[in-house]
């Protein structure tokens, strides 16, 4: 995992420093290339279609208006990300308060019972229901990790660092991802197995 | 590499942390073990499925209201460059000046009142001449040091002035 994860860092950077000369347009192309990743990140983490799209359109914003603090060394996704995963946990904890459940990215293990059928739609990929289901149905910490990680390819600092918590408990979110995954893995095929 | 290690590999790091030689002892083992086989098989399954985790479409409208939304932002923030910034100046300096002129016409009117407007007697300045004015023994009288401390203040205080206009442009 050691290369960048999208070939698109020269663009993300000229875009940039278009952005910052005055040219608010240039903003539209950078939203294409990262709008994807920031709804699939959104909806992992709130598990809500409307809510998703609100939280991925704050972090937009939020991006674009605190665009004076993006170090441009550094890559575009990682940044953005931090503020999406941001919006999110607020959006989690407004919810909690209103529905009066659980959840923050350390414990949450009362969450689970949210249903995930209504998010089917937005899936446009069949195939991959099941395990999107499978990985959404993870404590929040555990899927918006999993999701950085293998999906999203960033590294384990920068999750870190995006979800406030040491690399450490990353590491460990991670195993504990994998190890239930496995297990739902392995019970898919005996399942089509039979 | 044995089973024990390959366990404990997996269970701290995704298999695509493995050095290569990691990599190549895990699968050299698995070669003669079903168990560890199986466990590879699994865990190499399992990454590069989630390596294609399916993403949501992206909604037309998001762009829209994203950039309608930084138009707004951009507009509310040229509202504010372009309303004119006020010329900073403390009120002090303005201030001593005031109180400067105010000293100076008091006791200007007093010497008026008491028949003794030879202090400021700007017609002998004319008659004798500066030297003979500054140095005359009316000029020295304490009325004399107040008047020349009223003007210093004002003095220091108008440019004082002067030097804050300076700095806000
Ligand atoms: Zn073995």
């Amino acid at each position: 995992m050691d290369q960048a994860p999208s070939g698109d860092n020269e663009d993300v950077r000229r875009l940039i420093c278009a952005i910052r000369n005055g040219d608010q347009q240039a903003y539209s192309k950078v939203m294409q290339l990262y709008q994807r990743r920031v709804i699939a990140l959104a909806l992992m983490i709130v598990r809500d279609s409307g809510g998703a799209e609100d939280v991925a359109q704050d972090a937009f914003v939020r991006a674009y208006t605190h665009l004076d603090r993006y170090d441009e060394q550094r890559e575009f996704y990682p940044w953005l990300a931090t503020i999406t995963v941001r919006l999110a946990r607020n959006w989690l904890r407004t919810e909690a308060r209103t529905t009066a459940r659980e959840d923050v990215f350390v414990a949450d293990e009362t969450e689970t019972n949210i249903s995930l059928d209504s998010l089917d739609e937005i899936i446009a990929d069949e195939s991959g229901r099941k395990l999107w289901h499978s990985v959404a149905s993870l404590p929040s910490g555990e899927r918006t990790a999993t999701l950085l990680y293998y999906r999203q390819e960033m590294k384990v600092v920068d999750i870190a660092a995006a979800m406030d918590v040491s690399s450490g408990t990353i590491k460990t979110m991670l195993f504990r991802a994998r190890q239930k995954l496995r297990v739902a893995l392995e019970e898919d095929k005996l399942e089509s197995e039979n | 590499m044995n089973c024990e290690q390959i366990r404990e590999l997996l269970d701290e790091f995704p298999l695509t942390e493995f050095s290569a030689q990691q990599l190549v002892a895990a699968e050299k083992h698995a070669g003669n073990c079903p168990e560890c086989e199986k466990l590879l098989t699994t865990e190499k399954e399992l990454e590069s499925l989630l390596k294609k985790l399916p993403e949501p479409e992206a909604s037309a409208d998001l762009t829209a209201a994203v950039m309608t939304r930084i138009q707004q932002h951009d507009e509310k923030i040229k509202i504010v460059a372009q309303e004119p910034t006020p010329i900073q100046t403390s009120e002090w300096p303005i201030s001593m000046v005031a109180a400067g002129i105010a000293i100076t016409f008091c006791i200007y009117a007093y010497e008026l009142f008491n028949g003794r407007s030879t202090t400021f007697n700007l017609y002998s300045l004319w008659t004798d001449g500066w030297q003979q004015w500054l140095f005359s023994p009316v000029q020295l009288n304490l009325v004399g040091l107040l008047i020349a401390g009223s003007f210093a203040f004002y003095l220091f205080g108008f440019f004082s002035m002067l030097r804050d206009r300076e700095f806000s442009r």
